[in-house]
């Protein structure tokens, strides 16, 4: 694993390619996290029935 | 009534506010030159101020565009205009025709005393052979960012908030226009040895824009507008 | 006098039964599905495939920024054919309007990223983060139009004025960018490419490099799926608590008149 760690920080230019990754990823893994709790603090409002997906 | 009746007549009544209010004369071109000037004191040199005039004159002209459908809508929306016509079941595409109409002929004032404003401030040189391409240029690209003010405009008429949002709108959509005026009076006016030949394509592009988006605007028009259910 | 609607009164607090948000077994499944797609592509991208001829490890930002590109043109579609089936059906259906919407969202974020992943490769290939190429100005006046789009939903009005609304700008934006991608191409074509060190997609795909290629799209396609569900069913769920409140008050209204 670290060996696996070290060859990736050794490309060229690891600093750009680990930041397009860190930040495609980051900004996905927030949006869904925001959608999830949007959603839930808004469900908590609604009775059940009413959500046509259950 | 028909619909060009109706069209020409919302025009009148358009052009003819902004006769009595002169708000137009006493505010949007005095802004349209205060923005050339602006442009002059950011571009300090004359060689620079020469080779880009065209984009200037066609950026002051977005920037006015912006300016004059706030207010032809501002119009509408204070007294309920936009709405009793609407209830009166007047045909939205005659509004939209009419409006655009009334915005053109004002756009079209503007964009030539802006080019002498170039030929004067920024030492822009119109050659004979060049007024045609002119001449079409303008009316091509007045009548496409005609259609689009009115189209957006409809749509940010009214409540709160929503002047904002025009230019938001509206520059992304008007880039071609900005390109294709741009380059077209470029080679009007033989601009950084541009040739008059290469303009023409331009214009096509700019008759293009101005037919897609009036008959997008004719068909969206009432949709857009549409504030009942 | 409205009163806003909280949790409190809508549930007895003897009973703290959890509501249903809005996952559902098959969402959650698409979700573990996705995460493990998602850890192949960082598995794949930046660890087996190889470096590329040309543009040696540069080339696994690739395995990022295409998928993201493709997904923000898939929402944009999906945006666009949900506008025109809200607009062109007898019953519209203010589901299709909710799904233009969670989309359209989603392609904004996925734009933007986009933009910065194109930016960072940019960097490294061109040596600049931007250049005035056609495909690049495209994509930021696409940006800024959805931008515009999001914007419109949140005017206000009643559902059907912004669905409606919405809809006819979801469709302009389809006449109007083949527009702007014209104009841009023709401008482009006027200037000499400065050439600063100009790859563009010449690119040898071998078969661990497609195969990465591959799985970042599927990871983002599940993905998308994911986002749209989850944002189309909150979206649903503010729709229907506009109403609650709409209704509240009208009652409210009522009682005051009532008691008078």
């Amino acid at each position: 694993m670290t060996a696996a760690v070290s060859a990736v920080l050794a490309y060229e230019d690891a600093g750009f390619i680990l930041a397009s990754y860190a930040i495609t990823l980051g900004v996905v893994a927030a949006f869904a996290w925001r959608a999830v709790r949007v959603g839930r603090r808004l469900a908590d409002q609604i009775d059940d029935e009413r959500k046509y997906w259950t | 009534m028909s619909r060009w009746r109706i069209a020409r007549l919302v025009a009148g009544k358009d052009l003819s506010i902004e006769r009595r209010s002169r708000v137009v004369t006493g505010q949007v071109l005095p802004f349209a030159g205060i923005t050339m000037v602006m442009f002059a004191f950011a571009l300090d040199a004359s060689e620079v101020l020469e080779r880009v005039a065209p984009g200037l004159v066609w950026l002051a002209v977005l920037f006015s565009l912006l300016v004059l459908v706030q207010r032809a809508f501002a119009v509408e929306a204070d007294d309920g205009a936009l709405d009793a016509l609407r209830v009166a079941g007047v045909d939205p595409a005659a509004i939209f025709w009419g409006k655009s109409a009334a915005l053109a002929v004002q756009l079209a004032v503007l964009e030539v005393i802006l080019l002498v404003a170039a030929v004067v401030l920024y030492g822009a040189e119109v050659p004979a052979g060049g007024v045609v391409l002119l001449a079409v240029t303008l009316i091509t690209a007045t009548c496409g960012l005609a259609f689009v003010g009115t189209l957006y405009g409809g749509l940010t008429a009214g409540s709160s908030g929503r002047e904002t949002l025009l230019p938001l709108l509206v520059l992304p959509v008007v880039a071609p226009v900005l390109i294709g005026a741009t380059r077209a009076v470029e080679s009007a006016l033989g601009t950084d040895g541009a040739a008059l030949s290469e303009g023409w394509p331009w214009t096509g592009l700019l008759t293009v824009f101005a037919v897609v988006l009036g008959v997008g605007g004719t068909l969206a028009f009432g949709p857009l507008i549409d504030e009942a259910t | 006098m409205t009163t806003t609607p909280t949790t409190a009164d809508r549930t007895s607090p003897s009973e703290p039964r959890r509501r249903a948000g809005t996952g559902t077994t098959a969402t959650r499944a698409l979700g573990i599905a996705t995460v493990v797609m998602m850890g192949w592509l960082v598995a794949f991208g930046l660890g087996f495939s190889p470096a590329d001829r040309d543009q040696e490890d540069a080339v696994r930002i690739l395995y990022v920024h295409v998928p993201t590109v493709w997904l923000a043109y898939l929402a944009f579609s999906v945006t666009a054919v949900c506008s025109g089936l809200y607009l062109f059906t007898k019953k519209h259906s203010l589901g299709f309007d909710r799904f233009a919407g969670a989309s359209a969202e989603i392609g904004v974020v996925f734009m933007a990223l986009t933009l910065v992943t194109g930016m960072l490769w940019g960097r490294i290939t061109w040596g600049v983060y931007w250049q005035w190429d056609a495909r690049l100005t495209t994509t930021a006046l696409l940006f800024v139009s959805y931008v515009g789009y999001l914007a419109v939903r949140g005017l206000g009005g009643d559902h059907h004025q912004r669905a409606r609304r919405s809809a006819v700008i979801g469709l302009l934006a389809v006449v109007e960018i083949p527009l702007v991608h014209w104009s841009v191409v023709l401008w482009r074509s006027l200037h000499q490419e400065a050439s600063v060190l100009d790859t563009d997609g010449d690119i040898d795909m071998d078969g661990l490099m497609l195969f990465s290629l591959f799985v970042g799209v599927v990871a983002f396609t599940l993905l998308y799926v994911w986002l749209l569900l989850h944002r189309s069913r909150g979206l649903a769920l503010s729709d229907l608590l506009d109403e609650e409140g709409l209704d509240r008050a009208l009652d409210a209204r009522r009682a005051e008149g009532a008691s008078t």
